[in-house]
């Protein structure tokens, strides 16, 4: 079974259509790239999966859980986590805090009434925090307030902030955009590391298409709100209807 | 209920709806088209209130004025009424350009409390210039007591209602009238609804969004200024009047749903009915009727009656 | 705010007296209860009798008593905007309901100070539930205003509908009884203690300044703490990490309104009288404007900005010249603060402390700024 399938999944806004039956399946320990021109829905089918809109019809189902009517708090409990696109990070946090609020997300759950308990206090919490830091390699920062880091750090926070919710199925919306060479180049190897020595499965929105060929398991391709071609980065570079998407070439 | 009492009910119904629609209206505008939210705007109604009262009158004032006699230009209601709308649509420029246009970009938390800051400074810089105890403004003879009016289907076919408060609605039925004409009518309505959909889109089409939105900032400061004349003189005139009706309009204009005119038109008149009806029924929770009014559609509809896409805060 | 946030934690081998071990004692909680054991056993001497001081500010001892219970009010609203980003303007609904409970119990029911205090804080819980079902499905502008409509809805409800309960404007009497039946409020001291505290009364409110005090640093410490912030910082991304952001929002509402009604209570206690004019808008402005001069998202801020409130309403308001300008003062103060000085009174406090531990960086800044142009002699200002 897949460990993430939908099923028809439409999602419109009034009279617009921004998905259309959309069927796709991600098998554990993958990692699948969602690829498509500007305004092809990528971030409303990541946005409908994770809880933040309902879908108009259709189904989504998570290891065997049907997600539709779920809060996205809720789906973030089941495994799924996500980065964001912009650097949806806790400002006037420090480094450590940003990555902390989610390791006690992921170690205490959604809701606990421990708030006569210092938070230094809880061992399991500070080393998955710990771990988190070491891996993306900001724990020399981890004193700074997140406000004060230059764009690239922001956005290696945000992932960093993604993974520490400890999740089996992690969406990186863009993780790369605004970053260096020498940053994006952590970031996949860092994305390689997760699959490798995690083993967690990835479902990557990328707009970088050497990253997306290189390291993807296999490729979805989304226009229009509908999905026009899936397979592996092979089977997806021939594929005419992507060729044409894309006005025959590649991105950016 | 006898046919006089039952004009007489629906016409304080509407003169306190209409009042707090004065009022309401250039808030709703300004919070639904500029996103900005302006405690502020009872600092208008203040100043409506007692610049009129300069106009209209001659007053002995306490504070730093008590030592210079009676006060005022004495030309009567009506110049003040005229004048002041004029006087405060100034004001209002003034205001959009300093207190509100460096608040546009910052958060609705931190417009809420510089501009009750500033209310809350507004109110005592009146009562140290004033005094702090309250007059009224003398009401001219034509204004007081009561007018007939044609009542359909009734014999004899009239029924009288206080002239004062004849006078507001009918003022506010106008002035209402005004706004929802602008808006559908001229080009600057045009702009400014553009702009509240999309004023990057709007500025990048070659529209100058800030002139209009000045425009009508200031259309809804003048409304404030009237409302302040005309509050003046059907209830009174102290430092605190600006709180005190600026309360209420705000809750009206959430109940209406921020962004919607209609809303905003619709909950002024609940709120005028739900006056009306407590001071029937139970008059004891005359004043507590509109706050519950308020609670009670909230919670059904937490967006307000009208609620307004665009602005999902 | 930043100074409360960034606590460093990594270990540092500098010496005993180095700046970073203060920075970290400062934030310890048991230094924190001593700094307030501290302040309330000094506050009321030196504001009212103390050689010199006193006679600067002229205070005197029942103003003393009157500012630790609104500190209490302060801290408990600073939880919900400080901490958690939520601002209310209808907080006077726990202050004045607990202030009413507190007096309605110790008149039917029974009268003993700790008791009724409690009953107070309680009344004022079960008013946040109800409250928060309403409110907590508000976008941030409805709920700070439905949180007026409500505490007005109050108020006006105390006034005339409930005016047998609750004696409308005349208010209601608190009678003062020993606690726990055998100490007495009014009873006071002599000697060092005397010159101290003066009174049980002062001792009772203290005690319960203290605890709040270390309830609210427990708070900030724990998970919940944490927690807060991030939903004042980014609620969204704090519901995709997985945490149940409204019953966080639910959670800080009710402490916020206990800490709230504990005030109210205290009050009702002290000045044996509980009116209708504590659920009025002013209460909630008065606190909304003592909590962000002060200084939101401290533990100091808020007293401080209590303290100046009414300093400002007790004692520079019977100034000769100034003393019909204090509410102005206040006014104009609290608006340069939102505008310009988001930290509040606090954080300029310690920034400028901050600023005064790096003399040879001050000084390179204040040369820079004197000779106009960029001074390359500024080496000392890189040290850290």
């Amino acid at each position: 079974m897949a460990l993430l399938e939908t099923d028809g999944l439409t999602k419109e806004f009034g009279g617009l259509t921004a998905l259309e039956d959309v069927d796709i399946a991600v098998e554990e320990g993958e990692l699948v790239s969602l690829i498509g021109p500007n305004g092809a829905g990528k971030s409303t089918l990541i946005n409908t999966i994770t809880g933040r809109l309902t879908p108009t019809r259709g189904e989504i189902t998570y290891a065997g859980t049907d997600l539709i009517g779920m809060e996205p708090f809720e789906i973030a409990q089941l495994g799924v986590g996500r980065t964001f696109q912009t650097a949806s990070i806790l400002p006037e946090l420090s480094v450590r805090e940003n990555v902390q609020v989610a390791a006690f997300a992921a170690e205490h759950g959604s809701f606990r009434v421990n708030f006569l308990s210092r938070r230094d206090s809880f061992d399991e919490v500070q080393r998955l925090t710990d771990d988190i830091l070491a891996t993306i390699e900001l724990d020399e920062k981890a004193g700074m307030e997140a406000a004060s880091l230059p764009y690239g750090d922001k956005r290696r926070l945000e992932v960093a902030i993604g993974l520490a919710t400890d999740p089996d199925l992690l969406f990186m919306d863009e993780p790369t955009a605004g970053m260096s060479p020498t940053e994006t180049e952590m970031t996949v190897e860092l994305i390689e590391n997760l699959l490798a020595e995690w083993g967690m499965t990835i479902f990557l929105v990328e707009h970088d298409m050497d990253i997306v060929f290189d390291i993807s398991d296999r490729i979805f391709t989304l226009h229009q709100g509908e999905l026009i071609a899936k397979g592996t980065p092979d089977e997806i570079r021939d594929h005419p209807a992507v060729r044409e998407a894309y006005l025959g070439g590649e991105e950016q | 209920m006898t046919l006089d009492a039952a004009v007489g009910f629906v016409f304080i119904a509407l003169s306190v709806a209409s009042l707090y629609l004065l009022v309401a209206i250039g808030l709703s505008i300004i919070f639904g088209s500029l996103k900005y939210v302006n405690m502020a705007h009872g600092v208008l109604y203040l100043g409506g209130a007692y610049i009129g009262l300069l106009i209209a009158s001659r007053e002995q004032y306490g504070g730093l004025l008590s030592e210079y006699g009676t006060i005022g230009l004495g030309w009567g209601f009506v110049p003040a009424l005229i004048l002041t709308p004029v006087v405060i649509f100034v004001v209002g420029v003034a205001m959009e350009r300093f207190l509100a246009k460096p608040f546009y970009d910052r958060d609705l938390l931190d417009q809420l409390l510089v501009t009750f800051g500033v209310l809350i400074a507004a109110q005592e810089v009146v009562a140290i210039v004033f005094g702090r105890t309250g007059t009224i403004y003398p009401r001219p003879e034509w204004l007081t007591g009561a007018i007939s009016l044609p009542v359909i289907g009734t014999p004899p076919g009239m029924s009288a209602a206080s002239t004062i408060r004849v006078l507001v609605v009918t003022l506010t039925l106008v002035l209402i009238g005004v706004i929802f004409a602008f808006f559908k009518y001229t080009d600057y309505g045009l702009a400014v609804r553009a702009g509240t959909e999309d004023s990057e889109m709007t500025e990048m089409l070659g529209i100058r969004v800030g002139r209009p939105f000045l425009l009508i900032f200031a259309i809804g400061a003048a409304y404030a200024g009237l409302a302040g004349v005309l509050g003046g003189s059907l209830f009174n005139v102290t430092n605190s009047i600006g709180m005190e009706i600026i309360i209420p309009s705000l809750v009206i204009v959430i109940m209406g749903g921020v962004g919607s005119l209609r809303g905003t038109v619709i909950g002024s008149l609940l709120a005028g009915l739900a006056f009306a009806v407590a001071t029937v029924v139970e008059p004891s929770m005359t004043n507590a009727s509109i706050y519950l009014l308020a609670i009670v559609v909230l919670t059904i509809r937490p967006s307000g009656i009208f609620p307004s896409a665009k602005v999902g805060q | 705010m930043s100074t409360d946030n960034v606590q460093p934690d990594i270990e540092d081998e500098s010496s005993l007296l180095s700046v970073d071990r203060w920075d970290r004692i400062k934030h310890t909680e048991r230094f924190i209860f001593l700094v307030s054991v501290a302040f309330v056993l000094t506050f009321s001497y030196l504001f009212s009798r103390a050689p010199v001081i006193s006679d600067v500010t002229q205070g005197y001892h029942g103003l003393t008593i009157t500012i630790l219970i609104w500190s209490i009010f302060a801290l408990g609203f600073n939880l919900l905007l400080g901490q958690t980003g939520l601002l209310s303007f209808g907080h006077a609904m726990f202050f004045g309901t607990a202030s009413y409970a507190t007096a309605l119990f110790s008149i039917h029911v029974f009268n003993e100070p700790l008791t009724i205090v409690v009953v107070g804080m309680l009344s004022a819980v079960a008013i946040g539930v109800v409250a928060a079902l309403i409110l907590l499905r508000l976008h941030t502008v409805y709920f700070a205003i439905v949180a007026l409509a409500i505490g007005q809805f109050l108020y006006f409800l105390a006034n005339n509908p409930l005016e047998g309960i609750t004696q409308g404007i005349n208010g209601l009497e608190v009678s003062r009884t020993p606690v726990l039946g055998v100490v007495d409020l009014d009873h006071e001291y002599g000697g060092i203690l005397g010159e101290l505290v003066v009174n049980n009364l002062y001792l009772f409110v203290g005690v319960f300044f203290v605890g709040v005090v270390v309830f609210i640093t427990r708070i900030r410490k724990s998970p919940y703490g944490l927690i807060f912030k991030a939903i004042r910082e980014n609620e969204t991304r704090a519901s995709f990490v997985g945490l149940d952001v409204w019953r966080y929002k639910f959670a800080a509402f009710l402490l916020s309104a206990g800490v709230s009604g504990l005030a109210g209570a205290l009050l009702a206690v002290n000045t044996q009288f509980a009116g209708v004019e504590r659920l009025y808008w002013s209460i909630s402005g008065d606190v909304v404007v003592m909590a962000v001069l002060g200084g939101l998202g401290t533990l100091a801020g808020p007293v401080i900005g209590t303290f100046v409130w009414f300093y400002f309403k007790g004692i520079v308001n019977g100034y000769p010249m100034l003393g019909n300008y204090w509410l102005l003062m206040l006014a104009v103060s609290f608006t340069a603060v939102v505008w310009a000085y988001p930290d509040g009174l606090w954080g300029m406090i310690t920034s400028l402390t901050a600023e005064l531990r790096e003399p040879k960086a001050l000084a390179a800044k204040v040369k820079r700024r004197v000779t106009g142009g960029s001074s390359t002699e500024g080496s000392a200002g890189g040290e850290r």
